[in-house]
């Protein structure tokens, strides 16, 4: 049997000491995905018991591009953190983050519960409140992004940071798998997408979520938000960076990493535990 | 010629014919060659049918309207159209594939699909405006119909207990807000990239919304639940039905509300 709760501890020492450590599976091959979401949820739980508050979930490994460089054929899913959301308007603090990249994404209000299995997107269709531009950091607390898919499950999907946008529409008032994606790191376009980059359709990838999510008998709450999955390639960060993500007809959306003098000094601390300028609390 | 039916054990019998035509994807030959079948009696054995499945798990999440075109009327010699019910598992992605040798015959139709944001009460909503309101959205459509029978021919009570030929469906991407006006929107349905059918939903009953009507009468006489928020409702076939084959990739597209797509592999 695998100690799962002393590879939990290597991610939470790494966040804690801002120290990236070599993926979990080079020493522990044998661990399984059931496994590593055992290890997510381990630190997930430390940190609700801290005070953090799960506002949602994101989904990762959307693209074919993504499942195949991880040789695998779904997605995966993480935990969103109310301590993880930042808002628009300030600088992103660049002291907490190991190794950033930025994607754009359609991001979903829950409505209604759902739960699977045998959840369609028709069901999406009806629990969703809304759609939302957004834009992901993801991060990883693996050193060098040498992650393997148990690597990124147990690192809560290498989850970062998000940026919800404020352009919240209904389902039907725009058509989520056409809509065009543009992604601009100053001032420079990197790389574009449509919604459908996210499984096929954005609503596609939530009924895939609450179906996975019904095999460990957990739902997708009303009331949380749902990152649906990247439109196109996450694109590297540096400090000082400044991100443009348009979305078509839709919204468009800045973000702009602090310069990294301006943030703590490394080693601060569990940032997604502790919150920190320029995010939201509870 | 009922109560003789019934002591036959007609209806299960009629279920078992049917079910096994599904499974073992073999035509099976018209019920009503060997029975005498009333519409009512039709109906019956269409709700029996689909209670195997919602007992094995699968769940209704819509209804399907048949012969809603006059040329379909006129051609089966009817003047009220019938419905079928849509079960989770027939729902397909945009795009996704689907196995041949999974169905008998199978023919492609492009219609329009509405989905309900409120109840249809048929003594309450009597009009086109009064459906409008009642729909949340719509998607333009791809019904799979894959008619249990031989030569895909059967009289109307054959039709009936066959589910009205339901097979898979799938919808648009876009899902779109209802507009009183989509019976002028222009269809077009293309097989491996040829145009096979130009339309508008006109000839779903004058107006897709009219068939949403008939369906809420229909199902309040048949004794069925009435039409609830989040109901899905395949409205008819804006043209001809179409056959496929593994290989072929049909495309529907609807002025306004995109495109859908089926691979059939």
């Amino acid at each position: 049997m695998t100690d799962l709760k002393a590879l939990a501890d290597r991610l939470w020492e790494a966040e804690r000491t801002k120290t990236a450590i070599p993926p979990l599976t080079a020493d522990h091959p044998e661990l399984t995905p059931d496994d590593a979401y055992r290890i997510q949820l381990l630190n997930i739980g430390r940190k609700t018991a801290l005070g953090a508050r799960v506002v949602g979930k994101k989904i990762g490994l959307t693209s074919k591009a993504m499942q195949n460089l991880l040789g695998v054929d779904e997605p995966d899913y993480g935990h969103l953190l109310d301590t993880m959301q930042v808002v628009a308007g300030s600088p992103v603090p660049w002291a907490p983050l190991f190794q950033p990249k930025v994607e754009g994404e359609i991001a979903f209000i829950m409505k209604r519960t759902l739960k699977g299995p045998g959840v369609t997107y028709l069901d999406v269709l009806d629990a969703v409140e809304a759609a939302v531009p957004a834009i992901e950091i993801v991060d990883s607390r693996i050193r060098d992004w040498k992650i393997k898919l148990q690597d990124t499950i147990a690192d809560n999907a290498s989850s970062g940071l998000f940026l919800l946008g404020r352009a919240a529409r209904r389902v039907e008032d725009v058509d989520l798998a056409a809509v065009g994606m543009a992604l601009y790191k100053n001032g420079t376009l990197v790389n574009t997408g449509v919604g459908a980059a996210a499984l096929g359709h954005p609503l596609y990838s939530v009924a895939w979520l609450a179906n996975f999510l019904g095999r460990f008998d957990i739902a997708l709450e009303a009331g949380e938000i749902v990152l649906s999955g990247a439109l196109s390639a996450a694109v590297d960060a540096a400090p000082g960076d400044r991100f443009t993500v348009a979305f078509d007809g839709w919204e468009t959306l800045e973000m702009t990493f602090a310069p990294a003098e301006e943030g703590a000094p490394s080693g601060a601390g569990a940032a997604a535990a502790e919150g920190g300028e320029g995010r939201r609390g509870g | 010629m009922t109560e003789a039916w019934t002591e036959e054990g007609g209806a299960a019998r009629a279920v078992e014919h049917l079910r096994a035509a599904v499974l073992r994807r073999r035509p099976i030959p018209r019920l009503t060659e060997t029975m005498a079948l009333s519409l009512d009696q039709a109906y019956e054995i269409q709700k029996r049918l689909i209670e195997v499945d919602l007992a094995a798990g699968a769940r209704r999440i819509g209804y399907k309207m048949g012969l809603t075109s006059p040329a379909k009327m006129k051609q089966m010699n009817v003047d009220v159209p019938v419905f079928g019910q849509l079960l989770d598992r027939m729902l397909l992605q945009d795009g996704a594939p689907l196995r041949r040798e999974e169905l008998i015959h199978p023919r492609v139709e492009l219609e329009v699909a509405v989905i309900l944001g409120d109840g249809v009460d048929p003594d309450r909503v009597k009009t086109v405006d009064d459906v409008a309101s009642r729909i949340r959205a719509m998607a333009v459509a791809l019904e799979v119909i894959d008619s249990r029978y031989e030569g895909f021919r059967f009289t109307l009570p054959d039709v009936v207990a066959d589910n009205a030929s339901a097979a898979r469906f799938v919808l648009g991407s876009a899902f779109v807000r209802p507009s009183k006006d989509v019976h002028l929107w222009g269809a077009r349905l293309f097989k491996n990239g040829e145009a096979v059918g130009f339309g508008t939903p006109a000839n779903v009953l004058g107006h897709p919304f009219a068939a949403v009507l008939a369906l809420a009468r229909l199902l309040a006489e048949r004794g069925f639940p009435p039409l609830a928020a989040g109901d899905v409702v395949l409205t008819g076939a804006i043209g001809e039905a179409v056959p496929v084959e593994a290989g072929d990739v049909v495309e529907g597209v609807l002025d306004h509300a995109g495109s859908v797509h089926l691979r059939l592999v």
